[in-house]
């Protein structure tokens, strides 16, 4: 009686157990975020591939590594904090909301892959992609970041941050209305690189040995750097100067143009509103 | 690697701004990338000029914009048929003006001329085929080259004024302004500086076009100017910007 006893109690305690288990792996199914995962390879992953991104709202996460494909990751948790943010309706008595995935289409063709998102949605994208992928973004209403990538970058958002680290290559990035912010560790010779803003700071570190001709410009702020700039054609350059029925007319501009390490490739920092800083890296 | 040799070869009493323009070449033609497969645009435009070769006269004088459409669809053979061509160009100036300078010194000053004017044309196909590549980098490398073009010809310029119009990218954009500066003179840049300053989406770009029409104290633009400083619906900063432009235009 007893040993049947002590068995019914190790039978009910393992059976509270599983329920016990069984709940927390439920609980664990509604608290962790439902995410999309997609995985795309490029027709041909034997050469850099392009990956465009064009969202009217969200954000995007990129990072390089040394996969071959790339993997798309839409993160629910994040849609759904943004459903909240909005204007939602009341949930029917009885019944309960339902996550919608993120809703976003892939598309590959000649090494080339375009993502896009249904209107009117906010998607929040983390991508993986091969370190020598070619990019180009384009976000409306949502940041950017880029981390690890060595290859042309082209980011351009209305209403957002472009945060780039340990990136090389090029890049060529524009923020109406955000903060630029990249870290570049190294630069492809040669190639002309862009970063401007009209109500951000242009926040921009360098290789200590890079060598460029830079051209730097805020017309509301100030601009600050650590690299010895050699300051050129102060006085020509941004100096135009125009005769006309009632006179002459000079205009200086406030742009300054200066080489560092001996002069290299054009190097643009504007912004309207907002101040420049070019840092030495190592 | 190539134009160290050409360093060599060339006599010794040579201008030594030839042999810069010969060095500055070289290194403009080992700049071109070799451009990534077309896109679904691409493959569109391709479809059209395939369509138009097929309905064209056979003899159509080409046109910068005829020229545009063929590298835009065939890009990759294009652009490759381009460097050849400056490659083959380069020899050809080169062994001439080596041949003559060897045989014939006293008659090597027309010699010289055709090869600066072969040079010129050279440059000038170098930064308007890296004004279509499809990355932005290229096409800033290519709006630059233009500054260093000796007496650029109506095709620059007009590659320049298509870009302002319809680059894609905001800082190639605004590239093209500083590079349209040098031909502020002529009537049809001011008046696409007009144009442009109306149609831009981006407000940098409107700001920058509204200096560049102070700078050239273009009056006929006030009319444009008085409008997007009064549209509600303007930039803040674009409409501020343009009643300082009426300002100073007076």
């Amino acid at each position: 009686m007893k040993t049947m006893k002590g068995r019914m109690i190790r039978i009910f305690n393992a059976a509270a157990l599983c329920a016990l288990l069984a709940s927390v792996a439920v609980a664990q199914q509604t608290v962790q975020p439902a995410t999309d995962r997609v995985t795309v390879p490029f027709s041909d992953p034997d050469r850099p591939g392009t990956l465009r991104v064009n969202l009217l709202d969200g954000t995007v996460t990129i990072k390089g590594s040394n996969r071959r494909d790339v993997l798309f990751v839409a993160n629910s948790q994040d849609a759904r904090e943004a459903l909240r943010r909005r204007q939602q309706p009341e949930v029917p008595p009885g019944m309960r909301r339902l996550t919608q995935p993120g809703g976003f289409g892939v598309e590959e063709r000649d090494n080339e892959m375009s993502v896009s998102s249904g209107f009117n949605r906010e998607i929040n994208l983390d991508i993986d992609v091969p370190m020598r992928t070619k990019l180009r973004v384009s976000i409306v209403d949502g940041g950017i970041t880029v981390d690890n990538v060595d290859s042309e970058i082209e980011i351009n958002t209305v209403d957002g941050g472009i945060t780039l680290t340990n990136v090389g290559g090029s890049v060529v990035a524009h923020a109406v209305d955000g903060r630029i912010t990249a870290t570049i560790a190294r630069v492809t010779p040669q190639a002309p690189m862009a970063f401007t803003s009209l109500d951000g700071d242009i926040d921009v570190t360098l290789p200590a040995a890079v060598k460029a001709n830079l051209r730097l410009r805020s017309d509301q702020g100030d601009v600050f750097t650590d690299f010895d700039v050699q300051v050129t054609a102060s006085t020509s350059a941004n100096r135009t100067q125009q005769r006309n029925g009632r006179g002459l007319r000079i205009d200086v501009n406030r742009s300054i143009y200066g080489t560092v390490n001996g002069g290299g490739p054009d190097f643009e920092l504007r912004t309207f509103d907002g101040n420049i800083y070019v840092r030495k890296g190592k | 690697m190539e134009h160290d040799k050409l360093g060599r070869l060339l006599p010794d009493d040579i201008d030594r701004r030839e042999a810069d323009e010969l060095d500055a070449t070289w290194r403009m033609l080992g700049g071109i990338d070799a451009p990534a497969p077309d896109s679904d645009r691409m493959r569109a435009r391709l479809d059209a000029v395939i369509d138009a070769l097929e309905h064209a006269e056979p003899s159509r004088p080409r046109t910068w914009f005829g020229f545009r459409g063929l590298a835009g669809g065939r890009r990759f053979y294009a652009v490759q048929g381009l460097a050849a061509a400056a490659i083959l160009l380069v020899g050809i100036a080169l062994g001439r003006f080596v041949m003559s300078d060897r045989t014939r010194p006293a008659d090597s000053a027309s010699e010289i001329a055709a090869m600066r004017s072969e040079m010129r044309e050279l440059r000038e196909m170098v930064s308007l085929s890296l004004m279509q590549q499809q990355s932005a980098s290229d096409r800033l490398k290519g709006v630059t080259w233009t500054g260093q073009l000796d007496r650029p010809s109506g095709e620059v310029v007009a590659a320049l004024l298509d870009g302002l119009m319809h680059d894609p990218n905001v800082n190639v954009r605004l590239a093209t302004i500083d590079a349209l500066e040098r031909f502020a003179s002529r009537d049809d840049v001011r008046r696409a500086a007009i144009e442009a300053v109306d149609r831009q989406m981006s407000p940098l770009v409107q700001i920058a076009l509204i200096d560049f029409l102070v700078k050239t104290n273009e009056r006929q633009s006030a009319p444009t100017l008085r409008r997007l400083a009064q549209d509600p619906r303007v930039n803040d900063a674009v409409r501020s910007r343009a009643a300082w432009g009426l300002q100073q235009l007076g």
